[in-house]
């Protein structure tokens, strides 16, 4: 045996504090600064979407002013509809799929009528002439169509149809040049429906697309918010009743990774902010179904960590009283106490001086792992009997676990302590053991 | 620190090196005047720190060593303190979350933790930690040794210390080193026993194996300083403020405001422990009962005699027929200032049963109580079987356990002397010698009370050398018979407690009866205690005599007749003096004793001044019939109702005067005594006075002039002598002479008288005489009257034993002459 005695201890003893801090390290979300928050950065985030489409939507109006009579009114009512979908982007998903098919419905209408309409006119054949400048005309109202889909981000959401409706209408010119225009009428007229369905089309998969941006934004300014309101919060006791005038600073007790995980949520909001955000539809919808909730595990696993380690502390400092008062018994008296590097992540050492002054004692409660602890004891006797150390030892060990803490047998580490050990002023300064 | 402490605090002042602690209330708790409740411990602490020591460390084999030191005085009345390790919400060191106890529940920062109470059974619970016996031994040493820091080392319960530590021999031999005064001077060992005596101690003392020097240094240092010691029950004082602590924590409701204080002198005389008192408060404020002792004493709580009311000094004041008492006792009130050894106040009661020795004792306790000079004051009252043992070595234990239980108080030693009556083979000088040593040492903390009849008092105190110096003059107080008026009144309550109405007539006649009893009183005359037996008497003849009709009142006759008699009319004069009247001659005398009766009838008649029997001296030469009268005067007396009994003891100067001093006085004194109701005749008294100063018959009469004095009217001492010698004494004894009032001369007889009386005095023996025998004797009487040493009436005895002689021989020579004839030659010649 030697002055250096390592006792360990129990960490299945922590289970109560470590039931608490789970109990403790609940994610905090019911405040309402956090949910007026979420819900004012939601608010901004549709204006601007809504903002966008519109902007999108009234330049596609424009190009269709150029649009026959006869068209232009057809597409004024789907733009009109596209316009009432933009404007409830953060309608529940039923509703959009209402008014998607509300814009089918009116628009196979609108074909039929305007179909029958160019069928008589076709009948009347001493009308040809007319016929023929009908095709014309719809020709042109095609090939501003196009231009005008060419405008909308038609690549992204209905890739290679616009340029086969191009290859279509290239064909369509050829036919009018060679034979009777008349002719062509309901070849003309189908290419045109086909490119304004694709142009419904196209607006249609572009507001889905800004409505799970916006949902996937959502998500990640909420769990910005729950981790900031949660990343100092108030201490509490064991049964949850809180301490006055002290904080819990769950980033400090782990270590920076709560700051971490934040500056993980921020980029991600930042990457979907941008209007011309790469990520797919899918991708976005990933972010709220999967993504945002696990940052909120992580978020309360931080929380446990922080919380386990602050028991675990307070319990260092617990069980040092304790030692303390079992010295004392014992006739020692406390001559100095510190944190190492003043942290109380850190282990802790008190300094126990005999009253005859002929002996001198450090214990050193160390941290094991986020919940368990080491206890250390070492002695500097000048007359250094090992029974007597055995027994100061025994009878600490013994007043320890009356206090409900299960202290292993001491294990000998076989050297003499040095006396930098037991230097608390050495220990203050230093910092603290990585682990 | 608590009141009962003090001693201990006075005495650690004089920084001795050890310390004893003992007593019933070494395991009770207490309270201190700032209301705390401790256990001993911590009272210790408190009391040790207060007499200087700056570090006090306890030692007991539960937790082994326990150090206290003045900084780390425990607040708010803590007293489990630092005995109990484990939980204690100690702030010391501070964690991330304060002070917070993790894994208790409890938290610390909800304000301070309950204010603790150690259990009744002394210890909180075993703290597991116990240092080893050698980590513990080596402490003490290193301790005691430190002349740096002033410490004391409490060795709680030392004989299971001395019993079951081991390498006790290392701190034996430390200790020694150490009361040898080697280092560690300054500090002190405090040694706690459960025992409850101090003789228990210095038995296990004597037994101990290991550490029989300290233990035996210990306890002589005790019996020289007094006690301070001996932890008994609480006093009033602490008790007090367990009461108002009780009130204030526990919301204990008073009954009586204004009796309070009585009430907790009350409980201060049970004298049981300070714990027993705590939770009768705690059941009484949880049922919000309120304290008065009314229902305490109903509930078998207080089981003492009753306090008076008002205060102690309205109670001395009145006292009736007790003025030296009272003086002695109300110039207690003034003492000079008290110098640096305390002045013994120990006293001597003297006097008869039933004249309030006891109640004036409890008076002195609650006086002393009062004034500060004790702090408890309560009475302890013993006899002599108390104090004795059976076998050799039981009477100093005996004594000695009753002076513990008196300490703080009185101790009342009633018939004290019956103590050195059994000096022959039994034990009673151990127990004075016990008792005198006791009463030195702890003067300022006991005071002792003897009481008896003052005749066997002063004997006891003069019997042991020691003694009369420790029951100062002023103390040495008298107790006389109750008054007629007093006694009258004593029986009258106790007619009018049983219910019984006294008609008018029986009043007169009690007064009478009572006024009888007590002129006729003898010298044990147990007062109170005669009225009481009066009282019942009378009682049980009234309820004899009215049966059923038990609205009658008293009537003259339901008196015991045997007093009833004495207020009967006088006998007839005639009826009175007739055997006196049939004597021959003496017509001096018969007048003398007639006009006595004669005065003293009148005096009664007028119902003015003492009627007494007055002291008289028969002055005449031998043989005038001074015997004869002085019986027929006690019969007379007696008769008169002037002496209880009549008898008459018959003195000389061999009977009274003893061989060494004292013992004329003892002698002198018991036949005093014998003589009590009656006569004591003294034959040629003069002869006390002849032996000059250094004569032992001085002491005779130095004793019997203060009883004539003080017991005048309960015996009559005639003395008696020649004529000049006597009236030589008288001229040198005023005193005798002025007590003497009554001197009547016996005459020689005449020559015709003595005649007389012979033929009377052979009448008597049934002889008759002849012819001529007459004139015979007369020339017989004639010749012989002449000589100095005459006898008087006992010539004429001594001369018929001569006559007799001579018949005798004259009737063996003539059987046939009549053997009851005198004939002149049986007369012999001059």
């Amino acid at each position: 045996m030697s002055g250096a005695k390592t006792i360990s201890v129990d960490a299945g003893a922590w289970r109560e504090a470590q039931r608490a801090a789970r109990r403790l390290a609940e994610v905090r979300r019911d405040m309402p600064k956090l949910l007026d928050d979420v819900r004012r950065q939601t608010r901004a985030d549709i204006d601007r979407a809504v903002s966008a489409v519109t902007t999108r939507q009234a330049r596609t109006d424009q190009r269709l002013r150029e649009l026959s009579e006869h068209t232009r009114d057809l597409e004024r009512r789907t733009s009109a509809r596209l316009r009432e979908q933009a404007g409830r982007l953060k309608a529940v998903r039923a509703e959009t799929k209402r008014l998607s098919r509300e814009i089918d419905q009116e628009r196979q209408e609108r074909e039929r009528q305007f179909a029958d309409l160019d069928a008589r006119v076709t009948d009347i054949t001493e009308r040809r002439d007319q016929a023929t400048r009908r095709a014309r005309v719809l020709f042109d109202d095609a090939g501003t169509l196009a231009a005008a889909i060419g405008e909308l981000p038609h690549e992204r959401f209905a890739p290679g149809r616009l340029r086969r409706l191009e290859q279509r209408l290239a064909q369509t010119a050829v036919t009018l040049n060679e034979q009777e225009p008349a002719f062509s009428l309901g070849l003309v007229q189908n290419l045109y429906f086909d490119l304004s369905d694709l142009r419904v089309d196209v607006e249609e998969a572009a507001l889905e697309w800004e409505r799970a941006r916006f949902e996937a934004l959502d998500a990640l300014h909420a769990a910005d918010a729950v981790t900031v309101s949660n990343i100092v919060v108030p201490m509490r006791a064991m049964d949850g009743t809180v301490l006055d005038d002290i904080d819990l600073d769950v980033n400090f007790w782990t270590d920076g990774d709560a700051a971490r995980l934040l500056d993980r949520i921020r980029e991600q909001a930042g990457v979907v902010a941008d209007p011309d955000c790469p990520l797919t539809l899918d991708e976005l919808r990933a972010i709220v179904q999967r993504d945002a909730p696990a940052y909120e595990q992580e978020l309360t696993d931080l929380l446990e960590r922080a919380w386990t380690r602050t028991l675990a502390s307070q319990q260092r400092a617990n069980t040092a009283e304790i030692a303390i008062a079992a010295l004392e018994q014992q006739g020692y008296e406390l001559a100095d106490e510190a944190w190492e590097g003043e942290d109380f992540r850190g282990a802790h050492y008190s300094k126990l001086v005999s009253l005859t002054g002929r002996s001198e004692l450090v214990v050193e409660i160390a941290p094991d792992g986020d919940a368990g602890m080491a206890i250390r004891v070492l002695s500097y006797d000048s007359d250094a009997a090992e029974d007597r150390r055995r027994q100061r030892t025994e009878s600490m060990l013994g007043s320890l676990r009356s206090a409900g803490i299960p202290a292993g047998a001491p294990e000998d580490r076989g050297t003499e302590p040095t006396p930098e050990e037991g230097d608390l002023e050495a220990i203050r300064r230093r910092r603290r053991r990585v682990g | 620190m608590p009141t009962r402490l003090r001693p201990l605090h006075r005495a650690a002042m004089a920084s001795d090196p050890t310390y004893v602690l003992y007593g019933g209330g070494v395991q009770d708790v207490f309270v201190d005047p700032a209301l705390r409740l401790m256990d001993l411990s911590q009272a210790l602490h408190e009391t040790l720190t207060a007499a200087g020591f700056a570090r006090v460390v306890f030692f007991n084999l539960d937790t082994m060593l326990t150090v206290r030191d003045a900084s780390s005085r425990l607040v708010r009345g803590t007293a489990s303190g630092a005995r109990t390790a484990g939980r204690r919400a100690s702030r010391r060191i501070r964690g991330p979350m304060g002070y917070h106890q993790v894994g208790t529940g409890t938290a610390a920062d909800e304000g301070p933790p309950p204010a603790s109470v150690p259990s009744d059974s002394g210890a909180p619970g075993p703290a597991p930690s116990a240092m080893t016996d050698e980590a513990a031994l080596d402490m003490i040493t290193g301790l005691m040794g430190d002349e740096s820091v002033r410490t004391a080392v409490v060795l709680e319960n030392v004989e299971v210390l001395e019993r079951h530590l081991s390498g006790l021999r290392q701190l034996a031999v430390s200790l020694d080193a150490w009361l040898g005064g080697r280092h560690g001077k300054g500090n002190a060992c405090v040694l706690v026993f459960v025992q409850e005596h101090l003789s228990d101690v210095e038995r296990l003392a004597g037994q101990s194996r290991n550490l029989p020097g300290l233990l035996g240094t210990a306890v002589r240092a005790e019996k020289r300083r007094g006690s301070p010691g001996l932890i008994g029950p609480p006093e009033e004082a602490e008790l007090s403020a367990l009461v108002h602590r009780a009130r204030l924590l526990d919301d204990l409701p008073i009954g009586d405001w204004r009796g309070l204080t009585r009430t907790v002198r009350l409980m201060a005389r049970e004298r049981r422990p300070l714990s027993t008192w705590r939770n009768l408060l705690a059941s009484l404020s949880a049922t919000g009962t309120p304290l008065d002792a009314g229902r305490l004493r109903a509930d078998g709580h207080l089981s003492g005699p009753d306090l008076g009311e008002g205060t102690v000094w309205d109670r001395l004041a009145g006292l009736r027929g007790l003025d030296q008492v009272r003086e002695a006792l109300e110039a207690l009130r003034w003492q000079p200032p008290r110098g640096r050894e305390a002045t013994a106040l120990h006293m001597a009661f003297t006097g008869n049963p039933g004249t309030g020795k006891t109640t004036v004792a409890r008076l002195v306790g609650e006086i002393m109580l009062e004034l500060g000079l004790l702090r408890s004051g309560h009475v302890v009252e013993v006899g002599s079987a108390d104090l004795v043992g059976q076998y050799v070595g039981e009477t100093a234990i005996k004594t000695n356990r009753v002076v513990d239980r008196a300490l703080d108080g009185v101790l009342f030693i009633d018939e004290a002397y019956t103590l050195s009556d059994q000096a022959d083979g039994g034990f009673g000088r151990e127990a004075v010698a016990t008792l005198l040593q006791r009463m030195e040492n702890d003067r300022d903390r006991l005071v002792v009370i003897i009481a008896g009849y003052p005749r066997e008092i002063e004997e006891f105190l003069r019997g042991n050398p020691g003694l009369p110096g420790r029951f100062p003059r002023q103390f040495r107080l008298e107790f006389p018979d109750y008054e007629p008026p007093v006694l009258v009144e004593i029986a009258r309550a106790g007619f009018a407690e049983q219910g019984l109405v006294e008609s008018e007539a029986f009043t007169a006649a009690l007064e009478q009866v009572v006024t009888r009893m007590h002129r006729h009183r003898s010298a044990t005359f147990d007062n109170a205690r005669a009225m009481r037996t009066l009282v019942q008497d009378t009682g049980a003849r009234w309820a004899r005599r009215v049966r059923d009709e038990r609205h009658l009142p008293l009537a003259v006759e339901d008196l015991p007749p045997e007093h009833l008699r004495h207020t009967e009319a006088p006998p007839a004069l005639a009826d009175l003096l007739g055997p006196l009247e049939a004597m021959t001659g003496l017509r001096q005398v018969k007048d003398a004793v007639r006009q006595m009766v004669l005065r003293l009838e009148l005096n009664r008649r007028r119902e003015r001044g003492d009627v007494v029997a007055p002291h008289m001296a028969f002055l005449g030469p031998p043989g005038t019939g001074k015997t004869t009268v002085a019986r027929e005067i006690g019969r007379i007396l007696h008769r008169l109702g002037l002496l209880g009994r009549g008898h008459v003891v018959e003195v000389g100067r061999p009977q009274l005067v003893g061989g060494y001093i004292g013992q004329s006085a003892i002698r002198t004194g018991e036949r005093i005594d014998e003589a009590e109701g009656g006569v004591l005749f003294i034959d040629e008294a003069y002869s006390l006075a002849q032996g000059g100063e250094n004569d032992f018959g001085r002491e005779v009469i130095d004793t019997l002039v203060p009883a004539m004095e003080n017991r005048r009217g309960r015996f009559v001492v005639i003395l008696a002598g020649y004529t000049a010698d006597m009236e030589r004494m008288m001229a040198l004894n005023q005193g005798l002479a002025s007590r003497t009032t009554l001197h009547i001369e016996f005459p020689p007889y005449e020559l015709d008288e003595l005649t007389e009386i012979f033929t009377g005095l052979a009448g008597s023996r049934g002889y008759t005489l002849g012819p001529g025998v007459v004139d015979r004797l007369r020339v017989w009487f004639g010749a012989v009257m002449r000589a100095s040493d005459f006898g008087n009436g006992r010539a004429a005895r001594s001369l018929l034993d001569g006559i007799e002689a001579n018949l005798a021989e004259r009737v063996v020579a003539d059987p046939a002459l009549d053997p009851n004839v005198i004939l002149p030659e049986d007369v012999p010649d001059v």
